[in-house]
């Protein structure tokens, strides 16, 4: 790891922070956000991030929790890459809330909690996880694997990882005004594009360490192509959700998807389609695209380019179209484009994940596997 | 203890817009925030057309998914059924604004009437800037600044909460009517106990059929329109081609 990308990465953080210190002291006003379009990019963030961390979650769960002993190589580096985005899945949620007034109003969630409310379960059970997931972390990092700790962490972060999840498609599922959200079947959406987007950061952040350190140990190659199917499984299962979560949208006589029907025609929801799922299924296809480190790493990286687009396809499908007297005076369909703040939250965001992950692969010897 | 409603005889109404002037004074509300609204449609093709007013408000839903939805209950329900809102709660996550199928929830974004703390003199030396005015009046935001909300609520809600209409619940709780009932010139508000067999809003509600915003989401809307205004005829016949 060169000091550049280090510096680089420095540098991403200090341009996020600055970005992240201007909305804590003016408030959501730096977004492009208003009352209609009031979900945007950094919501889109924490989606993504969230998500990809309960794939992650999952997937570093395969040798302890469901006993596949043959992934332990992948198992540390998977739980690492889960506690960096989801800190800043939650970074990026905390940042959509308001100014440094309103975040310390969430003292409120202890003091006035709703047990009604699906966003209260969110917040609370993520607070949780992410906290379970660290000391998962630190019992595999010392090779504590199968102490009782480690054990219990383990089994802990996945549950935790599963109810989370849950309280996440239920604040989109139960959202009755807004079907445009696609209701119960955001729950199966999710599953599956956050098992895929894990797996994608997973496979992306392997083989960029392989080949930054000379290249994949021997005895990891069949591991690796077995995760390469899996992948490829995985896309292919995204890419069925796809075309069913489309064919709903297109169908249904609901005037509400009508959002949806006009972020179909718009450039993101291709980026989504293309680059996140179809060119990269194409690809991973391809035994000899798939078993190439360069292929599998631009095919990693267009899933999750996609991916991300798809979480904001998602935000922006059930907003663009304004609901109720907030039609009144604004054309049928809203349009939306991110501030340079918005920006600076994602970019706060990555530069932090990476950073993390980077401090992670210098430092804490990520291939690690039981004694 | 009463359940507050509201019926709106869309006969008398004319469209004037008071309600919305009179609760944007009455509220403090910032620029673009409107709690009292309309909904219009234009209907037919020309040159047969017609246009539909319709004012619109939070509607107090009896079953309000705003309420269910806010993480920290600061959406509530007072005992007299109002729809209430406490900033102090409020953690600005936004979900009752996805979960309101009437648009009747706004976001405060930038800090409320900042418009007012300018020090340009539009004419330098001989009209107040819009801050130097504010201060001229001893107000506070902006010259016009009404401090009777703070009874139950913030006068001017802070940046970073969203806010929403509560039936002028400072008013209300002092035996007053809702704002915009006070200032419609033409009585087509009518604000009572829908529990009050004998109040003015059952005896509309009995005599005449009643329109709620949105019925099937099963929110059961606080808020009527009675006599849809249709001032056309036309000539009877056994059918037409």
């Amino acid at each position: 790891m060169s000091k550049l990308w280090f510096g680089l990465l420095g540098l991403g953080v200090l341009v996020g922070l600055f970005t992240a210190l201007t909305v804590m002291s003016k408030g959501l006003g730096v977004y492009n956000a208003n009352d209609i379009t009031f979900w945007v990019l950094p919501m889109a963030g924490y989606l993504f991030f969230a998500l990809t961390a309960a794939g992650l979650t999952f997937l570093s769960s395969l040798p302890s929790v469901f006993g596949m002993k043959q992934y332990y190589p992948i198992a540390k580096r998977a739980s690492l890459l889960a506690g960096a985005t989801l800190l800043v899945g939650v970074m990026c949620k905390g940042l959509d809330l308001g100014p440094l007034s309103t975040l310390l109003n969430t003292i409120n969630l202890a003091l006035s909690p709703n047990f009604m409310s699906p966003i209260w379960w969110m917040a609370v059970l993520y607070g949780i996880y992410i906290t379970v997931v660290i000391i998962k972390f630190y019992f595999i990092h010392k090779n504590k694997w199968h102490s009782i700790g480690g054990k219990t962490s383990g089994l802990l972060a996945l549950l935790l990882m599963f109810m989370s999840y849950t309280a996440l498609s239920i604040v989109f599922g139960t959202a009755d005004a807004r079907p445009a959200f696609f209701g119960h079947f955001t729950a199966v959406y999710f599953a599956v594009t956050a098992l895929t987007s894990g797996m994608a950061v997973l496979v992306l952040a392997s083989h960029f360490h392989f080949a930054l350190t000379g290249g994949m140990p021997k005895e990891q190659k069949p591991i690796f192509d077995n995760v390469s199917k899996m992948f490829l499984g995985l896309l292919g299962a995204a890419l069925f959700i796809f075309i069913l979560r489309a064919v709903i949208g297109h169908t249904s006589l609901q005037e509400a998807f009508d959002g949806f029907r006009h972020i179909a025609g718009s450039g993101i929801y291709n980026i989504e389609m293309w680059l996140g799922l179809i060119i990269p299924f194409v690809m991973m296809i391809i035994p000899s695209v798939r078993n190439s480190r360069a292929g599998i790493i631009l095919a990693s990286s267009f899933v999750l380019v996609g991916m991300f687009f798809g979480r904001l396809v998602m935000l922006l499908s059930a907003q663009v179209k304004p609901v109720g007297n907030l039609a009144e005076t604004r054309p049928e369909f809203v349009s939306y484009f991110p501030s340079m703040h918005e920006f600076g939250i994602i970019l706060l965001a990555l530069s932090l994940s990476l950073l993390i992950y980077s401090i992670g692969v210098k430092y804490l010897r990520l291939e690690a596997t039981p004694e | 203890m009463p359940n507050y409603a509201m019926v709106i005889d869309l006969q008398l109404c004319t469209g004037c817009g008071g309600c919305i002037i009179g609760c944007k004074n009455e509220n403090n509300l910032p620029e673009g925030v409107r709690w009292s609204n309309k909904i219009t449609e234009t209907l037919g093709r020309f040159p047969h057309v017609r246009y539909h007013y319709r004012p619109t408000l939070c509607n107090h839903c009896e079953n309000a998914p705003c309420v269910r939805g806010c993480p920290t209950r600061a959406l509530y329900k007072t005992k007299d059924g109002i729809t209430a809102h406490d900033p102090d709660k409020c953690i600005g996550c936004r979900y009752c604004m996805v979960n309101c199928p009437y648009g009747a929830v706004n976001y405060t974004w930038n800090k409320p009437h900042q418009e007012w703390e300018d020090n340009t003199e539009i004419i330098p030396g001989c009209t107040y800037s819009p801050r130097g005015l504010v201060n001229a009046v001893d107000a506070k935001g902006w010259p016009i600044f009404n401090p009777d909300p703070d009874v139950n609520y913030k006068a001017i809600r802070p940046t970073g909460v969203i806010e929403k209409c509560h039936f002028c619940l400072h008013r209300v709780e002092a035996g007053d009517l809702p704002y915009c009932v006070e200032v419609c010139p033409s009585n087509a508000r009518v604000f009572g106990d829908l529990d009050d067999p004998n109040s003015k809003v059952n005896e509309l509600l009995g005599m005449f059929r009643a329109e709620q915003l949105r019925p099937e989401l099963g929110t059961r809307p606080k808020v009527f329109y009675i006599r849809e205004f249709c001032p056309c005829a036309y000539e009877p016949g056994k059918g037409m081609i």
